[in-house]
C-alpha cells in the first residue's frame, strides 16, 4: 500500500546532523529510484555510503550546522528548495520507452556483456549495466523489484564470491531475490567468480596471505577462488535459483569464467573450475524451468554472449505467453 | 491528483530552518507538507503537517525507520 501511495511523493528533500541523517536516508531509500531526494546534511562530506547505499540520493553539505539562519544558510537552504523544487516540478522529455533489462558486469567480464548489451539494443532494449560491485547487484535488484527492469542478465556473479569468502563486494544476503521472486526472465552466469575482490594489498586479510593474489591496480587485490569455495558459491546459487517459480536458466562458460581465468592468465584453473561445474549439476534442481545449459566456450568468447542472448530470448518469449 | 514535496527534519530543533526551506519550496511554486521527526518528549508535538504525534500513532517503533516510518505515515497522510 506504500507503494501506490508514492505517486503521491513529487520529492522529498531533508534536513539534518548525523541522527537525522540517517533517519531521513532511511526514509528516503525506502522510496523508488527516480523519486527525487535531497538531504542537506552536516554529514555529507564524509563517508556517505551508509546514507546513500545504491540510491539517487543527492546529498549537500550544509557547511554551517544546521542551527539558525545566517547568511550561508539561508543562501544554501534555498538552494536546496530550488534544486529540489526543480526535480518536482519538471518531468523528464517524453521519450518512446524502450523496456528495460538489467545485466551485471566486470572489467574482466566487459567484452561478452558489451556484445550482449549491444545485441539487446540493437532488439529493442534498454539495456542497464551495473558494475558487481555490491553495491551495483543490488541497485539492479531494487529496480527489478520497483518493476522498472523487465529481465535480467546476472551474467556477472562474482558478488556471490565476496559475499561467501568474505571480499569487499558482497552481494548481501538477499542477492537475486527480488528478480526470482518477480518472475521477469532471467539468464544467470558465473562470469568472474574465480576472484574475490580485497583492497590495496596491505588490507588483505592474513588468513588469505598465502593464496593466490594478484593486483589489480594499487586499490584493489584479486584473490582466486579455490575448489571448495566455488563449491559453496555454487550452493549459494542454487539455493536462491531453486525457489524459482518462473523459467530462468543458468548458462555456464566451460573454458573459463573471466578474462584471467583461461590459459596463461593468473587464475587459470581448471579444478577449481571443475568443482564449480559438478556442485552445480548436482545441487540445481532442473526442470523444464529451470535450466543449466554448459557450452564450450570462454565467458569472453562472441558465441557466448550469442548464446545468452538467444536464450534470453526464448525465456523472454515464454514469459510473453 | 496532487503531489507533495515532503520536507523534513527533527523540527524541535531544525523547526526554524526547516519553515525556511519550505517557504522557498513554495516560492518556486512546489506544494510542500513539513515532516516533523523529532523524537524528544520535551518540545510540541504538534509541529509539521505531518507532526510526531501522527508519526507515532501510524507505529509505535517511530525512529527506527529502518523501512521508513515517514514514508508510512506520507502514504497513510
Amino acid at each position: 500500500m506504500e507503494e501506490r501511495k508514492q505517486d503521491r511523493v513529487a520529492g522529498i528533500i531533508g534536513l539534518g546532523g548525523s541522527g537525522g541523517t540517517a533517519l531521513i536516508t532511511a526514509a528516503m531509500r525506502a522510496l523508488d529510484i527516480g523519486v527525487p531526494k535531497l538531504m542537506v546534511s552536516t554529514m555529507a562530506s564524509g563517508n556517505t555510503a551508509p546514507y546513500v547505499d545504491c540510491h539517487d540520493i543527492i546529498m549537500m553539505y550544509s557547511v554551517v550546522d544546521v542551527a539558525g539562519l545566517n547568511a550561508v544558510s539561508r543562501k544554501l537552504l534555498a538552494n536546496a528548495a530550488h534544486a529540489m523544487a526543480g526535480m518536482a516540478i519538471h518531468q523528464p522529455p517524453v521519450t518512446k520507452s524502450r523496456p528495460a533489462l538489467g545485466m551485471t558486469m566486470f572489467g574482466v567480464t566487459t567484452p561478452c556483456v558489451t556484445r550482449v548489451r549491444t545485441q539487446l539494443e540493437s532488439l529493442g532494449f534498454d539495456s542497464l549495466v551495473f558494475h558487481a560491485t555490491g553495491t551495483g547487484g543490488r541497485a539492479m535488484e531494487n529496480l527489478v523489484q520497483s518493476g522498472f527492469i523487465k529481465g535480467v542478465l546476472d551474467i556477472t556473479t562474482t558478488e556471490v564470491a565476496d559475499e561467501v569468502v568474505g571480499g569487499i563486494f558482497p552481494a548481501g544476503a538477499a542477492r537475486f531475490d527480488s528478480t526470482i521472486r518477480s518472475g521477469v526472465p532471467a539468464i544467470y552466469s558465473v562470469g568472474a567468480v574465480d576472484m574475490v575482490n580485497f583492497g590495496a594489498r596491505a588490507t588483505v586479510p592474513a588468513c588469505f596471505a598465502d593464496r593466490n593474489l594478484y593486483a589489480h591496480n594499487a586499490q584493489i587485490t584479486l584473490m582466486r577462488t579455490t575448489p571448495e569455495e566455488n563449491r559453496q558459491i555454487a550452493r549459494w546459487i542454487t539455493g536462491k535459483l531453486n525457489q524459482s517459480q518462473s523459467p530462468v536458466t543458468m548458462m555456464i562458460p566451460e573454458r573459463g569464467v573471466s578474462a584471467l581465468d583461461a590459459p596463461g592468465q593468473p587464475f587459470y584453473d581448471p579444478a577449481a573450475n571443475a568443482a564449480l561445474f559438478e556442485e552445480l549439476r548436482s545441487s540445481l534442481h532442473q526442470t523444464q524451468n529451470r535450466k543449466l545449459i554448459f557450452a564450450p566456450y570462454h565467458i569472453n568468447d562472441p558465441e557466448f554472449a550469442d548464446l545468452l542472448v538467444s536464450e534470453f530470448r526464448k525465456l523472454q518469449a515464454l514469459s510473453l505467453k | 491528483m496532487t503531489r507533495y514535496v515532503y520536507a523534513v527534519a527533527t523540527m524541535d530543533t531544525k523547526g526554524e530552518e526547516l519553515l525556511y526551506l519550505a517557504d522557498c519550496l513554495r516560492t518556486a511554486r512546489a506544494v510542500v507538507r513539513t515532516v516533523d521527526v523529532s523524537a524528544s518528549a520535551q518540545g510540541a508535538a504538534t509541529l509539521g503537517d505531518v507532526t510526531r504525534e501522527q508519526l507515532l500513532v501510524h507505529d509505535q517503533a517511530v525512529l527506527k525507520a529502518d523501512r521508513g516510518t515517514a514514508v508510512t505515515a506520507m502514504g497513510q497522510a
